[in-house]
């Protein structure tokens, strides 16, 4: 009881660290709302004036565009660049003798951090990109309680890839350049940039064997009710198989991560 | 002034180039923005023929305008982004303040940022290859106006950067107003009638970051429609870095030191 205490702790404190700066929060809403709008305007005008593009409708290339982006936003973390400066800086050797599981702590941290930008920064966006562009909202409230399982196990998809990026600085000291070449891609292979039905067949054949696309297309998916009940249950099922793979990885990257530990600083 | 600004730079390559490693990946990583969106443009025009109206050539002239532009802002512009906290917070501008040189230059000078200058050549690449598609014949309107406007277009955005950043001296903590102002260029790379009317608004007159980007690329195309405002594009870039400069100047005199 008492350790449940304590992990909830850190998913509160993740959350209230969002809302500390009224600024920050301000200005996430602005720009996540900048690059929403723009992907959202180049998709219209790609679908405008004709009946569809892979499957979809226009509204529903509308959805998707608004949709994917907002879930990356949820979905990805900075927690790689914060494990890292924490290496470079030295502080990992005080997070090391806390009694408290650093791994489960960034993660359920970011839990929290997930939680505040999506009722901070991605409601308001959606409810704004929805009044500006062709959009469809579900049409079963069954709907969001599949949307919200989903963003919980996108959001743990994107912190624990985020975990073993941050891990490289144990080597390489320095993982900001590694960081945002792993932004780009998780935009491109997450389906956020173009939807995944509409990629290119040799990369759609590579991206659906990979856990980015749980991060942005498995709930744009569930938002639009593509999905029939099977349908579902299989997209949430690989969603939750990648939590618990990369889970696995990150358990046994740590154990030997410590071991290449250099603390830095005095 | 020219052999000051001379040995800047050089001296500004020899610092840089002592961190060889940094500066390659530096490099890399900014290349793979663009390699994103080329890839968005590239899987587009494989679903349609065109959109609104503009096929993939124009498509890449406009792509390829927008990323000279911002390629030759970052390289010459990377020290707006220190003024608030090196230089104001910090209080480094009583150093420049001694030297009988524009404080505003010193600081550009002092933090040119080399790294980005593939960016410009990437852009110019995208530009060339689009405008082959496109048919473009280069006569001499069209070789004179490729390097004014692309450094017109590095203006228009660091005009309006730096008048941004010059708020800097009135409200001290000005936080990421000019991460936010730099997040709209993305708007200029695409034609207008891409973008919902608001949008299109902004970026046409308050924020008209299309001067960087879509305009000028007009120029370049069978888009007669468009050749006016490409025209007056170098006019625009001068006019708002002039001003933007002059109100950064009047704006520091309210610099107070830190007393370091």
């Amino acid at each position: 009881m008492m350790r449940a205490q304590v992990w909830w702790a850190c998913v509160r404190l993740g959350a209230l660290h969002r809302f500390a700066y009224r600024m920050e929060v301000l200005s996430a809403v602005v720009s996540a709302a900048v690059v929403v709008f723009l992907n959202a305007s180049v998709w219209n005008a790609v679908v405008d004036g004709r009946p569809g593009l892979a499957g979809l409708s226009p509204v529903e290339v509308s959805t998707y565009a608004v949709i994917a982006w907002i879930a990356t936003i949820v979905s990805a973390t900075r927690l790689d660049e914060i494990l890292g400066a924490r290496v470079r800086d030295g502080q990992i050797a005080t997070d090391l003798i806390k009694p408290l599981d650093l791994h489960l702590w960034l993660i359920l941290r970011d839990l929290g951090r997930a939680g505040a930008s999506a009722a901070l920064t991605a409601a308001p966006v959606l409810v704004l990109a929805a009044s500006v562009f062709p959009f469809v909202w579900p049409s079963r409230v069954g709907s969001w309680l599949w949307v919200a399982l989903s963003m919980v196990l996108a959001t743990l998809i994107g912190g624990q890839l985020a975990f073993l990026i941050g891990l490289v600085a144990f080597r390489l000291k320095n993982v900001s350049g590694l960081a945002h070449f792993k932004a780009s891609a998780t935009a491109v292979l997450s389906g956020a940039v173009v939807p995944v039905q509409a990629m290119p067949d040799a990369l759609r054949d590579v991206v659906v064997w990979l856990p980015f696309q749980g991060m942005s297309h498995t709930p744009a998916m569930l938002f639009l009710e593509q999905l029939d009940g099977a349908g579902v249950t299989r997209a949430l099922g690989v969603q939750a198989a990648w939590v618990v793979g990369l889970f696995l990885a990150c358990r046994w990257s740590w154990a030997r991560a410590i071991d290449h530990l250099t603390v830095q600083g005095g | 002034m020219t052999r000051v600004i001379t040995a800047w730079v050089a001296q500004r390559v020899k610092v840089r180039l002592a961190y060889r490693g940094d500066f390659v990946f530096q490099a890399l990583g900014d290349a793979v923005i663009t390699l994103v969106g080329l890839f968005l443009i590239a899987t587009i025009f494989t679903h349609v023929p065109d959109v609104r109206g503009w096929d993939v050539h124009e498509l890449l002239v406009c792509w390829g305008m927008a990323e000279a532009c911002l390629g030759t802002f970052w390289v010459v512009f990377q020290g707006i982004y220190a003024i608030n906290r090196t230089y104001i917070l910090g209080g480094e501008l009583d150093r420049l303040l001694l030297r009988p040189v524009d404080p505003f230059v010193q600081i550009l000078l002092d933090n040119l940022h080399l790294e980005d200058v593939p960016v410009i050549g990437l852009g110019l690449v995208v530009l060339m290859i689009g405008a082959h598609g496109a048919g473009v014949v280069w006569g001499p309107a069209e070789i004179v106006m490729l390097p004014v406007m692309v450094v017109s277009g590095a203006l228009v955005i660091g005009g309006l950067l730096t008048a941004v950043t010059a708020l800097g001296f009135w409200v001290h903590h000005q936080g990421s107003a000019i991460g936010l102002a730099y997040q709209l260029t993305v708007y200029g790379r695409y034609p207008l009638d891409f973008l919902p009317r608001p949008l299109a608004i902004l970026v046409s007159t308050a924020m008209p970051f299309t001067f960087a980007g879509f305009l000028p690329a007009t120029w370049f195309l069978d888009r007669p429609e468009w050749h006016p405002y490409a025209a007056i594009q170098p006019l625009v870039g001068v006019t708002l870095m002039f001003a933007a400069h002059r109100f950064w100047t009047w704006s520091s005199h309210r610099y107070a030191s830190t007393g370091t």
